[in-house]
């Protein structure tokens, strides 16, 4: 194949996998791998668990605040309870880049990507009643259909929210 | 010849849907959302790409002000404020223009560039928080009025999100750009 052919190949390729990737956000769903994420919970006690929520690169920040939020609304509801308290609740980032040559005609240029990765955990605890101490409390019956529209499980992509795709852009 | 005919039918297609991003703006409710999460507690998260930290408070303020109001209550306590600035000490060219008070928050020398590309995720700044919603004055001398600050500063706060919406597409249409560029 001749070098011309192949350059062209090469490009259409990248433009390719450039349109393809900037749709593959985080799916809702127990975490599969690290590329796609998820969300990872454990039992610590009755009423007491801790959650876990990894983005991939083209998940924005709130998307995984909402999952996490979602998550601990199932939780609670699967429980029996209505309210829930988050205790070490984390927002980490983690800066992931790929860098690499595309030929060009007369030699190579070099492209660099990067991109964010967000993580959300806490522990949360579950009431029936009101938690009367805590500063701040989750309303899990009130929460839930508030994120419904933005919870997206493996299957049902391609609605996205338009605001979620804004944000990432 | 066939080849880059071909590829300019890709970058042509590639091109658009760039377009479709350019007028796709962030509009005022994308940038600060929200999730009501109890009787008079709302959780906010103010954020977008090219954004500074002052317009970011504005807006933080802002959203938590009109959702007093629209809730019925007259004063708000901010009771989680978590304020983000993902800058590694580095500082791009339109940065260094930006006024001093920012430049002193921010604590940058001004002697480094970043391309856009890079910039978009070093200047990810975001703020989000936790609200209460009072109908009295509240039992704290840290409190806001949300009438004032959705009569002085909401209308500033909506008219920015324009710019800041607008500026965060930049990135992707030049990569396209320079992409079909260095082949052409």
């Amino acid at each position: 194949m001749k070098l011309k052919t192949k350059n062209s190949l090469l490009v259409i390729v990248v433009l390719i996998c450039v349109a393809c990737t900037s749709q593959l956000r985080t799916l809702y769903g127990p975490i599969q791998s690290n590329l796609k994420g998820g969300y990872r919970d454990y039992k610590l006690s009755d009423s007491v668990y801790e959650i876990s929520v990894f983005g991939n690169a083209h998940a924005a920040k709130y998307l995984i605040r909402e999952y996490f939020l979602y998550r601990a609304c199932e939780l609670t509801l699967q429980e029996n309870g209505r309210y829930f308290v988050i205790y070490g609740d984390r927002s980490l980032k983690q800066e992931v880049s790929v860098t690499g040559v595309i030929p060009v005609k007369g030699g190579y240029t070099m492209y660099n990507w990067s991109s964010n990765k967000y993580l959300n955990k806490g522990t949360i605890k579950i009431f029936s009643e009101k938690p009367e101490n805590a500063v701040i409390y989750y309303d899990a019956s009130l929460i839930k259909p508030q994120l419904e529209p933005n919870i997206k499980r493996p299957g049902e992509y391609g609605n996205g929210t338009s605001s979620d795709k804004k944000l990432k852009n | 010849m066939k080849w880059k005919i071909f590829l300019l039918i890709m970058g042509c297609l590639l091109l658009s849907s760039c377009g479709k991003y350019l007028r796709d703006v962030l509009t005022y409710e994308d940038i600060c959302k929200y999730i009501k999460i109890s009787d008079d507690t709302f959780e906010l998260h103010i954020e977008a790409g090219f954004i500074d930290s002052e317009t970011l408070r504005k807006l933080f303020l802002s959203r938590a002000a009109e959702l007093t109001v629209q809730s019925g209550g007259k004063y708000f306590v901010v009771l989680r404020d978590n304020r983000v600035r993902d800058l590694d000490g580095k500082i791009s060219e339109r940065e260094a223009k930006l006024d001093d008070h920012m430049l002193e928050m921010l604590k940058v020398p001004q002697s480094t560039y970043l391309s856009p590309i890079q910039l978009k995720n070093q200047l990810e700044l975001s703020n989000s928080g936790t609200i209460k919603v009072w109908n009295d004055v509240p039992p704290t001398w840290q409190f806001y009025d949300a009438a004032l600050i959705s009569q002085k500063m909401l209308p500033l706060a909506k008219e920015e999100t324009r710019h800041v919406g607008k500026n965060r597409t930049l990135p992707k249409v030049t990569l396209t750009l320079l992409l079909l560029l260095a082949y052409l």
